[in-house]
């Protein structure tokens, strides 16, 4: 059974199509316009989407506009009477789209779905649970635990973890577990000159200021019924956050240049990647503000304290881009095994960075993925150094250590390496070839 | 739309939707004859399809009144 969304405004055409599709087994929503279309994927995650290029308020191109990455339907089928739009659509929406050539008939209908169905059965989707988070370590079972706890109630989310954690998509976990009727809005409060934050939290009547040319809804308003994902809370200047706490306090909003109070009803998520011991030293946030958002806070535990699930994360990332690419890489147990031992600074984001890169850099005729030689990015890279020394450690760990350091440095060119290190170029080639021997150890046991 | 091929193009750009919907329409009443389905639904299906013929029909009128 899929999930589908029909989007055409052909009433006719519409209600046929929807009743044979549920005869045929399948769930499905129809959505006559673009915004109907818009709300429908807010709501749920879609497994594939039918979709006509001409609708009343605009064109499909559009409907794809504003969603989340994580709400993306898994597969797009343009409904079209021309074939010739085919090479005009790839450019816009990628790879990933089917066509239904107008007229349709049944067995148009039925081959695509089986081959949709097929496509994404091999080798069993990883579930995500709440349709989004991917993990089944004791910590992210502990986190699933919190979701469904705190999406019982109406109390506002404070999410902390750091960079790259996943902390729209956790909040999006708790939208989905909430059932309610209205929209995920999510906003980085470090995205809008300050000038502009109160206009995009609250919206502002047409004539407000300069440049105010029409009526605009504020993000309160068009979270309304639903859930306001507040990311980056802290880069809310100070003397902007009163406004906020105002609305967090009364739930009304009055837009700028208005004079009308305007009843919102939303949960507001908001999310940082500061502790709270930082939150409280660094005074980036009102005190009476942190009480207001911080009703239930949830720490998002950092991928290195859940190694276990590495390998599910890189392989439903891999999974992904082989159905967007057409393409059947996978990963070696040897892969594998370097992707668990590294420490992921950057998170499930360097994670996901790191198998996209390799995937642009492997043969797309060959069967294995294949991963550069230096895992970590740039910027971790950055961070590894100024770690320094840590009491605890070994002499060979440092000295092992301080070699990968030298050879990154000098883009392995081992004998000004071992020109640096002050060691015979024979010593250098001895301790790699020993690291190496480590490794293969590690892999077979 | 002056000359006849323009008018023609257009037409049958026209014609794609309502031809549509008569197939899938008479796709899903065959299915419902085939389940034993209500008849009233069979009917419904049909009467969409009787709408549609008279939508192309239209669409031809535009092209050349009728005689």
């Amino acid at each position: 059974m899929a999930l589908i969304l029909l989007v055409d405004d052909d009433k006719n055409f519409t209600q046929a199509t929807g009743e044979l599709l549920r005869m045929l087994g399948h769930e499905v929503t129809v959505a006559d316009n673009l915004a109907e279309a818009g709300t429908a994927l807010f709501k749920q995650r879609f497994d594939i989407l039918l979709l006509d290029l001409m609708l009343p308020d605009g064109s499909g191109f559009q409907v794809l506009e504003n969603i989340p990455e994580s709400q993306r339907p898994t597969h797009i089928t343009i409904i079209t009477g021309n074939s010739a739009v085919k090479s005009l659509v790839k450019k816009v929406m990628g790879p990933n789209i089917s066509y239904l050539i107008k007229p349709i008939d049944l067995e148009q209908l039925q081959t695509l779905i089986n081959r949709i169905e097929m496509k994404h059965a091999p080798g069993g989707q990883t579930e995500k649970h709440f349709n989004v988070l991917i993990g089944e370590s004791p910590a992210m079972h502990k986190l699933y635990q919190m979701i469904r706890r705190v999406a019982a109630t109406k109390a506002n989310v404070l999410l902390q973890g750091e960079s790259g954690v996943g902390k729209e998509l956790v909040a999006n976990a708790i939208h989905q577990a909430s059932n309610c009727t209205g929209a995920f809005v999510a906003w980085n409060c470090g995205a809008a000159s300050r000038e502009l934050i109160g206009s995009e939290l609250f919206g502002h009547e047409k004539g407000a200021f300069t440049g105010a040319i029409a009526r605009k809804q504020g993000l309160f308003e068009q979270a309304d019924g639903g859930t306001l994902f507040l990311d980056e809370i802290t880069e809310m200047p100070i003397d902007m956050q009163p406004n906020l706490l105002r609305v967090l306090e009364t739930q009304k909003v009055t837009r700028l240049g208005g004079a009308q109070e305007i009843s919102v009803n939303c949960r507001v998520i908001s999310a940082t990647n500061r502790t709270t011991e930082q939150l409280a030293e660094e005074e980036c946030l009102r005190e009476d503000i942190y009480f207001r958002l911080a009703v239930f806070p949830i720490a998002i535990p950092p991928l290195r304290e859940r190694p276990g699930d590495i390998e599910l994360l890189a392989k439903s990332f891999l999974h992904e881009l082989n159905l967007q690419n057409d393409c059947n890489l996978s990963l070696s147990r040897e892969s594998l095994h370097r992707l668990t031992q590294y420490d992921w600074p950057g998170n499930v984001r360097e994670l996901r960075h790191a198998i996209h890169r390799a995937f642009i850099m492997s043969d797309p005729e060959s069967s294995e993925l294949v991963l550069p030689t230096e895992l970590a990015s740039p910027f971790a890279r950055e961070r590894k150094k100024t770690q320094g020394l840590i009491p605890g450690k070994t002499i060979e760990e440092v000295e092992r250590e301080l070699i990968t350091l030298t050879l990154e440095q000098v883009d392995g060119d081992k004998p000004r390496a071992a020109e640096m290190l002050g060691v015979s170029l024979k010593t250098l080639y001895n301790r790699l070839n020993n690291y190496e021997k480590q490794l293969q150890d590690e892999v077979e046991r | 739309m002056n000359t006849p091929q323009d008018q023609l193009a257009y037409v049958a750009h026209q014609l794609r939707n309502p031809l549509n919907t008569i197939s899938v329409n008479a796709e899903l009443a065959r299915l419902q004859l085939q389940k034993q389905q209500d008849p009233n639904d069979v009917l419904m299906s049909l009467e969409r399809i009787l709408q549609e013929c008279k939508r192309c029909a239209a669409l031809i009128n535009e092209l050349s009144p009728p005689t």
